[in-house]
């Protein structure tokens, strides 16, 4: 699940695949500013078939937290 | 300062002119046009009263196709460009940006930073009042935005979404016989 997420947020946010480690995140990605965190959300939920809850949106800050998250969403759903 | 606000408003005037000369579009009462240069309108389109259309100064086109309505009060901010595909209509009080202040930037400036990205609205598209087309959103031919939306990311053709952000619309997702009428 990691790699398609990395492959996702690579495309959102305008960086190729090799810069997206497991800890990328706003801090270090400049480009990953708060209009392409929002563009991500959208586009996690639109690949991974999850909606995920509000309180979880501020908490999707690197590849791992996203991963956690996910895997959070799914199993509520 | 009285002359300048004189001269500002005879100017804005004179573009709503210069377009309406050049183009098919009928422009209502009170609405401000601005950097024309960088619009471009299709047959028959509308701008309602309060409509507000901000082109955009770097090159980019903010393009409407046929038969499309900017209802009253609407605002669009093209600086990245923008795309109204034939048919579209834009309700009442919606925003569309391609345009968003660089937060990394200075803030306390006369000229702050912009970033830009396109909006992409396809042909027979719905836009709800008070729905928000963010930077880069980009909605597939006949799709419907619920009024109040806020839209971010690219949407296929056909889509109903709502909400904040928007997502897929529920009432829309259920079969026919269990929507309301």
């Amino acid at each position: 699940m990691n790699a398609r997420i990395r492959e996702i947020v690579a495309e959102v946010i305008g960086v190729s695949q090799a810069e997206v480690g497991e800890d990328a995140s706003p801090a270090t990605l400049p480009s990953w500013d708060s209009l392409r965190h929002m563009n991500l959300i959208v586009a996690l939920e639109d690949a991974f078939g999850v909606q995920f809850d509000d309180d979880a949106l501020g908490r999707l800050g690197s590849v791992s937290a996203i991963a956690g998250e996910l895997a959070r969403a799914r199993a509520a759903a | 300062m009285i002359g300048k606000n004189i001269r500002h408003r005879l100017k804005l005037f004179a573009t709503n002119l210069a377009v309406a000369a050049r183009w098919d579009v009928l422009i209502e009462k009170g609405v401000t046009l601005k950097y024309a240069d960088s619009l471009a309108f299709g047959r028959h389109c509308t701008l309602q009263s309060g409509a507000y259309v901000y082109g955009s100064r770097s090159g980019a086109v903010v393009r409407f196709g046929d038969y499309v309505v900017v209802a009253a009060g609407a605002m669009v901010l093209g600086e990245g460009g923008a795309t109204f595909g034939d048919y579209t209509h834009l309700g009442p009080g919606v925003v569309v940006t391609s345009q968003y202040g660089d937060s990394s930037s200075p803030r306390q400036t006369p000229s702050p930073k912009l970033k830009t990205a396109a909006v992409r609205v396809g042909n027979g598209c719905w836009i709800g009042s008070r729905a928000v087309l963010m930077p880069g959103a980009t909605l597939g031919d006949d799709c419907i935005v619920a009024p109040g939306a806020v839209v971010y990311g690219s949407w296929p053709a056909g889509s109903t979404i709502e909400g904040n952000p928007a997502r897929r619309s529920r009432v829309a997702s259920q079969a026919p016989a269990e929507r309301p009428s």
